[in-house]
């Protein structure tokens, strides 16, 4: 079965200069599967999560998640598919201050209306997979980078989402919380069997996907598939990034 | 935890964010409590005199609660504006519209039910120094506290339905974004802002072509709305096209933007004009008018007693007619109320003839004596002769002009005008057109409608006189028909009370309103407040001191705060002279007065909200 299809997709920024940042984009990604999109900067990576993700609206071209086409839903319905539908993971965390973390991760159910008593019995079954457990009645400034994004993916995923979509998830992060953080994608992968997509430009990051899929000015430039190890997905992905140029800033030289 | 739970935290634990929005709401309160305080006293409902003293503290009321409204608005505009990223987050997470929309409003009770608990709390315990206050500017009996049930039932019931109102309304202001945009909020890179050569020069020549028909007194159809269209247009582009373009011209002066701060003073300050265009206008058209309305006024009051001899040369007047039987008594009443209060004062009496009721004359003799007692010269006319004395005071608009070889028909005959005294004797507009005559051409004539005697009782202290004119007007009586009494004390103290309680109030609402002017400017500051410290401490870190800091901050903020009350002030003389035509007194020197205390009170509160703003920015966290 198939969680999200993308067909045609184009994207035209109108201006004095109109600027084409997707075009006709395709792409099928299977339930279950981790893939990790990767670019240059500006190659369309980020226009193409929200289009995605509903922030952004396609100028043509299908998008369907878990067979439905939220573009086309009137406002009150999207609204209703993206606390059911989707979960959000982003580079800055996006933690609301003023809510604790435990309220934070509750803020989708409560948009809701789900009891509390069930609220809690999810909170329950996902914080020792995250391990947050201790850090659930602290305050956002209390806690590190490393917390706070575990803490938004636990509010990304509490609801059981069709899809979880992650940008630059480790852009904010040193390289131990960045690793901890991935692993912890590829254990909700595995153990909850969520369907994802994260943008990235760290090619570590990127190791964890099954699948990586490179654009470049706007349109898909290739796709590979992990095979048994990690270490060689690595160099694939560090092959094919050098092969597309583009900005080498965005590359990172640390290798694991 | 329930949405309802979340709005409350939402308020609870980020209540610095809520704070300016919860300030600007209390004051606003306060302000309209205080008013109303005054208002429902019940010494002011029964005691004074209820007529325009109530009606005076009416329109306050009214003017301040329009401003609570705009006021209140404003700040809840910012306020959103503000809070879009996290309304972006939310809406992300799937929050709805209905639920967007219900939270906004939420909050807004939440924060107007703490104002109004806050702002009637610091008012009741205001409201006694603010009676005292009351009562010592207004010179009436001292103004008792009493506790204003109705005030705060009234306060509740008009602030509740503006926030009411507010959280229907405060959903629109984040209605129709996208998402994205939300996000991004204020920290999208903004573009660089534009303006038109053309545009500005325009708003120059609006400004100066108001300004040139006023100083011209060219006449105009619609004049005053014609310079009003031409002054706020012109000034709406001095702030939105002039000012930017003028600093955009700056920034390509190489020697004068890269020496020192200029550099980053500059660049600032052109975004923060284009951002603020709309509220620098409203501030300096708000200022203009309130500068002008209350030198206008200023100088009234001061020369109300001035005003008041002039129109009413002698203070009190009695004009009996032939079929005035109670003249005896009347006039014995006049005499013996002046005594008991101990006035001094003299008499004159002077007889007079009525054609018809627009038109009246008196004799040669008659007019001298009348002259004497006012210290004027005396006339004399030759047979077939008269003079015109002007009905009303002696204004730019109501002066007499005698054409050559002018005459005028009183009764059978025909006068020839030999000239005009532009001075009224009587009180304004009592007699209608009046002409001295020969004494015996008055003599003769007969065919009158009325012949009569005016009896006039010059008092020099009349502004203590009026007890007796009180007493007087009581027992006097109303007969038209058989005579006309009017005295000036009578009139002057309503008068008098009328224009200290606008000014009163007058004051009172500029001084709100300048309050709020200067927190809508320092709200625009602190709003960006923790960005802007972050630039800055970037800055000092690659070797700016905190010196040039603090001048690139004062800068701005004073050309943001004295631009728009410069503006005002010299829309104000313009204003002001145009007002001096209609009004006999001299406006400048009181009109100086009031603008120098605008201004010193002005500066006072821009270096306190000035190191308030450093004291934050500069703050280590």
């Amino acid at each position: 079965m198939n969680m999200l299809e993308i067909s045609k997709v184009s994207k035209i920024y109108d201006g004095k200069v109109s600027y084409q940042a997707l075009r006709h984009v395709d792409f099928i990604l299977p339930k279950g599967q981790f893939v990790g999109v990767m670019g240059p900067s500006g190659s369309g990576k980020t226009t193409l999560l929200n289009v995605i993700s509903t922030i952004d609206h396609p100028t043509s071209g299908e998008v369907v998640i878990n067979g439905k086409e939220p573009h086309q839903l009137p406002s009150e319905q999207l609204a209703v598919f993206r606390r059911r539908e989707l979960g959000f993971v982003f580079q800055d965390f996006n933690l609301l201050h003023t809510l604790t973390v435990r309220e934070n991760i509750f803020l989708p159910l409560a948009l809701d209306g789900v009891a509390v008593k069930k609220m809690k019995g999810r909170l329950n079954s996902i914080a020792p997979i995250l391990g947050i457990t201790d850090i659930l009645d602290k305050r956002t400034y209390e806690i590190s980078g490393g917390q706070a994004q575990r803490a938004a993916i636990a509010r990304a995923i509490i609801h059981e989402p069709a899809l979880l979509l992650a940008d630059e998830p480790t852009g904010n992060l040193d390289t131990k919380s960045s690793r901890d953080v991935m692993e912890l994608f590829r254990n909700i992968n595995r153990e909850i069997g969520a369907t994802m997509l994260m943008v990235t430009h760290d090619p570590t990051a990127a190791s964890y996907c099954d699948r990586i899929i490179f654009i470049r000015d706007g349109s898909i430039y290739n796709e590979i598939y992990r095979g048994e190890h990690q270490n060689d997905f690595y160099g694939n992905i560090m092959d094919v990034l050098s092969f597309m140029g583009g900005d080498s800033r965005d590359v990172s030289t640390i290798r694991n | 935890m329930t949405f309802l739970q979340f709005a409350i935290k939402n308020v609870q634990r980020n209540y610095k964010a809520y704070l300016a929005y919860f300030l600007s709401s209390t004051f606003s309160i306060l302000v309209f409590f205080l008013f109303a305080v005054n208002l429902f006293h019940p010494m002011i409902g029964e005691n004074i005199t209820s007529g325009p003293v109530h009606s005076v503290l009416v329109t306050g009321e009214v003017a301040i609660s329009i401003f609570s409204l705009l006021f209140i608005l404003y700040s809840v505009g910012t306020f959103l504006k503000m809070r879009s990223g996290e309304f972006g987050l939310l809406t992300i997470l799937g929050a709805s519209r209905k639920q967007l929309n219900r939270l906004i409003s939420l909050e807004n009770i939440i924060i107007g039910l703490a104002a109004m608990v806050t702002g009637i709390t610091t008012g009741i315990f205001l409201s006694k120094y603010f009676l005292m206050f009351a009562s010592m500017i207004l010179e009436v009996p001292e103004l008792e506290f009493y506790m204003p049930v109705k005030a705060i039932i009234f306060t509740i019931t008009c602030f509740l339905s503006i926030f009411v109102l507010i959280s229907k309304l405060a959903p629109f202001a984040v209605r129709s974004k996208e998402i994205i945009e939300l996000l991004q909020g204020n920290r999208k890179p903004k573009e660089p802002p534009k303006a038109s050569i053309w545009l500005s020069i325009a708003g120059l020549i609006l400004m100066a072509a108001g300004y040139i028909i006023v100083v011209l007194e060219m006449d105009i159809p619609f004049g005053y709305g014609v310079i009003a269209i031409l002054v706020s247009a012109g000034t709406y582009l001095f702030y939105s096209q002039f000012s930017v373009f003028t600093l955009m011209r700056l920034t390509s002066l190489p020697t004068l933007f890269f020496r020192k701060t200029n550099l980053l003073w500059i660049s600032d300050l052109v975004y923060r004009m284009k951002d603020n265009a709309r509220l620098l206008f409203i501030i300096t058209i708000t200022c203009a008018l309130s500068f002008t309305t209350m030198a206008a006024f200023f100088s009234i009051y001061q020369t109300i007693d001035e005003e008041f001899a002039k129109s009413y040369p002698i203070p009190f007047n009695y004009s009996s007619y032939s079929s005035d039987v109670q003249r005896e008594n009347n006039l014995s009443l006049i005499s013996s109320e002046l005594d008991k209060e101990g006035l001094s004062y003299r008499t004159v009496s002077v007889p007079f003839l009525e054609f018809d009721s627009k038109t009246a004359a008196l004799s040669t003799q008659g007019y001298n004596r009348l002259a004497e007692l006012l210290n004027r010269e005396p006339l004399q006319l030759k047979s077939g002769e008269a003079i015109e004395v002007n009905r009303w005071t002696n204004k730019a608009n109501t002066r007499i002009t005698i054409q050559e070889n002018e005459t005028v028909h009183l009764g059978s005959d025909t006068f020839r005008l030999t000239g005009a005294v532009q001075d009224n004797i009587f009180p304004e507009g009592s007699f209608g057109n009046l002409y001295v005559l020969n004494d015996s051409d008055f003599e003769k004539q007969d065919s009158v409608l009325n012949k009569g005697v005016y009896y006039g009782y010059s008092v020099p202290d009349w502004t203590e006189a009026s007890t007796a004119a009180e007493k007087i007007s009581a027992q006097i009586g109303t007969d038209l028909t058989a005579f006309k009494y009017r005295s000036s004390p009578d009139e002057y103290q309503t008068e008098q009370l009328t224009y200290k309680l606008i000014l009163f109030v007058g004051s009172f609402i500029s001084i709100v309103f300048f309050i709020a002017a200067g927190s809508f400017i320092y709200f625009r500051f602190y709003t960006d407040v923790q960005e802007e410290k972050g630039k800055y401490r970037n800055l000092r870190k690659i070797g700016m001191t905190i010196r040039e800091v603090k001048k690139i901050i004062t800068v701005q903020l004073s050309i943001l705060f004295f631009i728009p009350i410069l503006l005002a002030t010299l829309h104000s003389v313009f204003a002001l002279q145009m007002l001096q035509r209609l009004i006999s007194v001299s406006i400048g020197s009181y009109a100086l007065i009031i603008l120098i205390f605008f201004l010193v009170a002005w500066s006072i509160y821009f270096l306190l909200l000035r190191s308030r703003y450093l004291r934050s920015l500069l703050e280590e966290t």
